[in-house]
């Protein structure tokens, strides 16, 4: 994977920080219904249509227009009424029309649609069932990714009016307030949910779906890349492919980055948000992403980026003496330079409160050598000579330091939690090309 | 409280910079000297007028002789590390700047001072100099943008009066939580602990990083600060200065105890009611 420009990283860093909350969607969408709708239901889902028809998949096209005016309540409202849709597609003859089932458990009601209306919904089940089941199920998931992704860029609207259905915005560790949630994700993840493995078994398998499983391996590395947080999605990726080794090493590494201080520290202010948006203590996430990437390197033992990032997950919990040979079995393999850089400076962490200090000056020196112009090679080594007594050295590292331009000052160290978001483009591309390759030409 | 385990090349110019002083008091020719820097007041205001007989100072609980006890009269290096980071911009930003820009108007022509600025990344734009105009303009300069790396800071802030005989003060700003630093707040407290520069923090009121920055000016025998408003900047930075002026400087050459580990500190006054500010210890070697 080549590795990213300064300028790249710089843009990671400077990402403003964000959670989704999605706790209670169904709330919002009851309360939002009483706004006034430019649009019918059924001209939505019309829109909806034309647009998956439209739209190829993984370019920035005008379909991703499309949604430029829904609101969050619309988003919520084309779930049932795709519902609907998707019931007449499977059996023209349906006529009694329920609301999806509620993920709080609760019965389900019914929707009532006019003669009408059902006459469209037929017509459009029709053209829907003409792409093929599947087929449009993912289509329509991946008409949402890319219309965040290649399109808005975000999930979200500013002006908040709800604090049930939100995207909470943090930066440099202060939050900056949240904005209104719009349902892009969430539908995507519905779509999904639809997909059948046998078309005469009316359970719905998502879980049988290897391009569901790439699309939510896509979608968590998305989250670690912008540093954009829908934890309930993730999770549900793991629901659904417990025992896959990369959708547990991607969860591991997200819960890795939530136990981060840049996560952590406003959620201290904000208990409420914290619960919602499903994100525990630091100390729970790193327990969560041990246990993970436990799991990968149990099913997958050469997984070597997986080894680092579990190294460095026992070693934030004081286990340095476990977390020093994972980090050495990863940097014997791994190739990356960056991933060769973050495996040094944490080798050379653990062998320092081990004690092993010619070890740790060895291991940070190679960082240094890697990253020349990166700090914490050089503020570490600065350290371990001023704990040994040799207040020289340490002060001719300082200098070294301070002689580097601010500007050229360049650390991989600071986009860490990023690093995985580099899979995001070729998986992105990789499911896009899966479904053109299906569409009819 | 602060210490230095001296070299005797550093016990040479500490000797230098004290004939320079009103006091004319000398250091202990030992190859090895612990400075301890104690704030010592009654009701509220420092105390005058003490020498090296009035203080008690146990070493790991062993008495030890204070050889100097010097009160206003070496020059003082102000170490300024401050906060740029993203967070630090518009009003907030020209209260620190005016801050600075204060306290280095309030230093005398023999103290010193330097600048270190931190966003994710350090920088030292101006090391220790006694021309103040130069630390100004670099405040003047310094771009906020980034995330924080205040551990990575305060630990170039320790350091950068580390070959320098005068007492040092590290004043920090920080407006919020470390969000970027490789080095931990626990190889920070270490390496105070074997240092001895005094740590006066301030941070705004319920700021994520103020827990830490109470531990290690607790450690170092300062002081932290929350504060309300940061128009109160400049009036602390010049009140921090003006304590740390009225602190004294003991120098012992340890005796009964073991070089090595840490040592716990005691200061007290003899005869008299009086509150002693001073670190809690020190890492031997």
């Amino acid at each position: 994977m080549q590795r990213p420009a300064v300028g790249r990283r710089a843009r990671l860093l400077l990402a403003v920080v964000c959670l989704a909350a999605f706790a209670v969607v169904e709330a919002s969408a009851q309360t939002e219904a009483d706004r006034p709708q430019k649009y019918s239901r059924l001209q939505r889902l019309e829109q909806w249509t034309t647009a998956v028809e439209r739209h190829e998949p993984g370019q920035a096209d005008a379909a991703l227009n499309t949604f430029d005016d829904w609101s969050p309540s619309e988003f919520a409202e084309f779930k049932i009424t795709f519902w609907a849709t998707l019931a007449l597609a499977r059996d023209p003859a349906v006529r009694t029309f329920l609301r999806p089932p509620l993920p709080n458990g609760r019965p389900s009601t019914q929707v009532f649609y006019s003669r009408g209306e059902l006459r469209q919904l037929l017509a459009v089940a029709k053209r829907l069932k003409a792409l093929g089941e599947n087929h449009m199920l993912r289509r329509g998931a991946m008409l949402h990714a890319d219309a965040v992704v290649l399109g808005a860029g975000t999930d979200s609207r500013g002006g908040s009016r709800r604090s049930d259905f939100f995207i909470y915005k943090f930066d440099d560790g202060q939050g900056l307030g949240q904005e209104e949630a719009l349902g892009q994700w969430d539908v995507a993840r519905f779509l999904l949910e639809q997909i059948r493995q046998d078309p005469r078994d009316f359970r719905p398998k998502p879980a049988g779906d290897d391009w569901v499983r790439r699309w939510y391996r896509t979608l968590i590395a998305y989250q670690l890349s912008q540093m954009h947080f829908m934890v309930a999605d993730a999770e549900r990726g793991l629901q659904l492919f417990p025992s896959d080794p990369e959708i547990l090493f991607f969860e591991g590494v997200l819960h890795e980055a939530l136990a981060s201080p840049a996560i952590q520290e406003p959620l201290r202010k904000s208990e409420e948000v914290r619960r919602s948006a499903r994100v525990g203590t630091a100390g729970s996430e790193f327990d969560a992403a041990e246990d993970l990437l436990r799991r990968v390197v149990k099913l997958a033992p050469d997984f070597a980026e997986a080894r680092l990032h579990l190294g460095r997950v026992l070693a934030e919990q004081g286990q340095h003496k476990e977390a020093l040979p994972e980090l050495t079995r990863a940097l014997a393999v791994i190739k990356n330079q960056d991933l060769q850089y973050f495996g040094h400076l944490f080798a050379g962490r653990s062998a320092a409160v081990l004690g092993q200090m010619p070890a740790a000056r060895e291991a940070f020196e190679r960082a240094a050598a890697l990253r020349p112009a990166a700090q914490s090679p050089l503020l570490a080594l600065s350290q371990l000579a001023y704990t040994r007594g040799d207040s020289a050295e340490a002060a001719a590292l300082l200098a070294r330091l301070a002689e580097l331009p601010a500007l050229e000052l360049d650390d991989p160290w600071w986009i860490y939690n990023t690093t995985v978001g580099r899979f995001f483009g070729p998986s992105h591309q990789e499911i896009a090309e899966d479904l053109r390759k299906e569409m009819p030409r | 409280m602060s210490w230095r385990w001296c070299v005797a090349a550093m016990a040479t110019a500490l000797g230098a910079a004290v004939v320079a002083a009103a006091q004319q008091p000398t250091f202990s020719s030992r190859l090895e000297a612990v400075r301890v820097d104690a704030l010592v007041t009654e009701g509220g205001q420092p105390v005058r007028g003490l020498g090296p007989g009035d203080f008690v100072v146990l070493d790991n609980g062993t008495p030890q002789t204070v050889d100097l006890a010097s009160f206003e009269t070496l020059p003082v290096n102000v170490i300024l590390a401050l906060d740029q980071s993203k967070s630090v911009t518009g009003d907030r930003l020209a209260q620190l700047q005016d801050a600075a820009r204060t306290v280095l108007r309030a230093l005398a022509p023999r103290d010193q001072a330097a600048l270190v600025t931190f966003s994710h990344r350090v920088t030292l734009p101006q090391a220790l100099t006694r021309d103040s105009g130069k630390v100004v303009a670099a405040v003047e300069a310094a771009q906020p943008g980034g995330e924080t790396a205040l551990f990575d800071a305060v630990y170039a802030g320790l350091l950068a009066g580390l070959n320098d005989p005068s007492r040092n003060l590290v004043l920090v700003f920080s407006d919020g939580v470390d969000t970027a630093s490789w080095l931990t707040p626990a190889q920070i407290i270490e390496t105070a602990k074997r240092g001895d520069a005094v740590v006066y923090a301030l941070s705004p009121k319920d700021a994520g990083s103020a827990p830490f920055l109470r531990d290690l000016a607790d450690q170092t025998g300062g002081s932290a600060f929350e504060v309300d408003s940061l128009q109160q900047l400049s009036s602390r930075f010049v009140a921090i200065l003006e304590e740390f002026r009225h602190r004294y400087l003991l120098s012992y050459s340890p005796k009964g105890v073991q070089p090595g580990g840490w040592h716990k500190l005691e200061v007290r006054v003899k005869n008299r009611r009086a509150t002693v500010k001073a670190r809690p210890g020190y890492i031997g070697r």
